[in-house]
């Protein structure tokens, strides 16, 4: 680079080309494939009620949508076995990465094998099921073993040196994520109930919603809560990016989400939000917050 | 500021792949008139791989149904199978709330509820299978919607 480019130039350039360790990439690994293990367990614990030939939805209902072949059940709908050997190739993916054992690899087996349940039984994912599977292929491109994995203890017992790769990729997840939020703001506040302040406060007293005990007297703060999601969501994407407002937005998007994971029922969204927020932090505030996780273990 | 350049071929094919997927999130969401002469660039990455997606949680939120199986034996007894509302709602119940409160739309019950009842009707201690819309505060208001007869399910 040279001194003749304009700062904002070199602002944009640093901003995708920024060197990375891949300590933070790895702590997203940590997040992300324990994420993944969880979800693994519970498809495997429904396998055959939400994918078999005798599940709730049976093959004949999504075989003409032109989105099936891009699942492996096209290959074998009425097998009773693919549907355990998808979620056992599940289950071994997220621990493998979880452990960082050819995480890449193993990120991609998650995407191809959620795609094939996605495809199979779209009827029961949410909103945080899609931002999970559409991670998986970008987590495939950032240096997911660099730090606390199997593979970083291997290489550095052959005393290979660490790699050093542009922050790119840990960008665009980040994005991603800002865009969720911004999404999730522009749908809001064109309903009248997100606006006049009701919308929570409806939410968190239906039952089939929400598991707040009737007359807790959670309405009462509802206008707050309901603004305030408002707010959360538009600010977070525009400020996150500030390095002196960033802990605030995560630390209220950390309090937001687990709010939302004690109130509703959702059982992903919550754990893939908070999870991501490792590709908004920097090597060293990565390494800084795994050692200051591990050192309140150990008090 | 320090950086990292790739190489270039590395580095055209990365910033390809990053632009196409910002794009594909844009578009996804754009008025139909920008998104739809746009869409066969982005239909297969963003539907057929599922890259993309809209994510207003809750912004839309208006139906205040619940949505119960029942299941009719021979002696005629109705007992409950599944509710919308259950009592402790767990991780795995959360995806059978998903697909059930669907049925609040006749849309969702004809291209999906007699398939849907069927996986009920597997249990033979089932005659027949009812599915009913209920206000949230109790079953006193239960509407049955859609029924299915189970014999010969049990084969």
């Amino acid at each position: 680079m040279t001194e003749a480019e304009p700062p904002l130039r070199q602002r944009f350039i640093a901003f995708w080309l920024a060197p990375s360790r891949g300590s933070a990439a790895s702590l997203f690994r940590l997040a992300y494939g324990a994420t993944a293990t969880w979800m693994a367990l519970n498809v495997l614990s429904n396998a055959q009620r939400d994918y078999g030939p005798e599940g709730l939805v049976p093959w004949s209902v999504v075989q003409d949508s032109p989105v099936a072949p891009f699942s492996l059940f096209s290959l074998a709908p009425q097998s009773t076995l693919l549907p355990w050997l998808l979620a056992a190739a599940f289950l071994l993916a997220a621990i493998g990465l979880l452990l960082g054992v050819r995480a890449r690899l193993c990120a991609l087996v998650i995407f191809v094998v959620d795609l094939s349940l996605h495809q199979r039984n779209p009827f029961i994912y949410n909103a945080g099921d899609n931002l999970f599977l559409l991670l998986a292929p970008l987590a495939a491109l950032l240096p997911l073993d660099a730090r606390w994995s199997i593979a970083a203890l291997r290489r550095a017992r052959e005393g290979l040196p660490a790699r050093i790769v542009p922050i790119w990729f840990q960008r665009l997840i980040g994005l991603q994520i800002a865009y969720v939020y911004l999404n999730a703001y522009a749908a809001k506040i064109g309903q009248a109930s997100w606006r006049n302040g009701t919308a929570v406060g409806e939410i968190l007293s239906t039952n089939a919603l929400s598991t707040v005990p009737a007359g807790s007297g959670i309405a009462l703060i509802g206008p707050l809560l309901t603004w305030g999601t408002l707010i959360f969501e538009l600010c977070f994407p525009v400020f996150v990016w500030s390095r002196s407002l960033r802990p605030y937005l995560l630390l209220a998007g950390v309090l937001f989400h687990a709010g939302i994971q004690l109130t509703i029922p959702i059982p992903s969204f919550g754990l893939v939000m908070i999870g991501s927020y490792a590709c908004f932090l920097s090597d060293e505030e990565a390494e800084k917050l795994l050692a200051w996780l591990k050192l309140t273990r150990r008090r | 500021m320090q950086i990292i350049r790739p190489r270039p071929t590395e580095l055209w094919l990365g910033t390809l792949f990053i632009a196409y997927h910002l794009a594909a999130t844009l578009i996804s969401n754009a008025p139909r008139g920008l998104r739809d002469p746009l869409w066969p660039l982005f239909q297969t990455y963003a539907e057929g791989l599922r890259m993309t997606g809209s994510f207003g949680v809750f912004a839309r939120y208006t139906a205040h149904s619940s949505v119960a199986v029942y299941g009719v034996s021979k002696s005629g007894q109705r007992r409950l199978l599944s509710h919308t509302s259950p009592v402790e709602p767990s991780a795995a119940d959360a995806r059978v709330i998903k697909i059930q409160r669907k049925f609040v739309h006749e849309e969702a019950r004809d291209r999906l509820g007699q398939a849907y009842l069927a996986h009920f009707c597997r249990d033979p201690q089932n005659l027949r299978v009812e599915l009913a819309l209920e206000r949230e505060d109790g079953v006193a208001d239960s509407k049955t919607v859609l029924a299915r007869d189970c014999r010969g399910a049990h084969d």
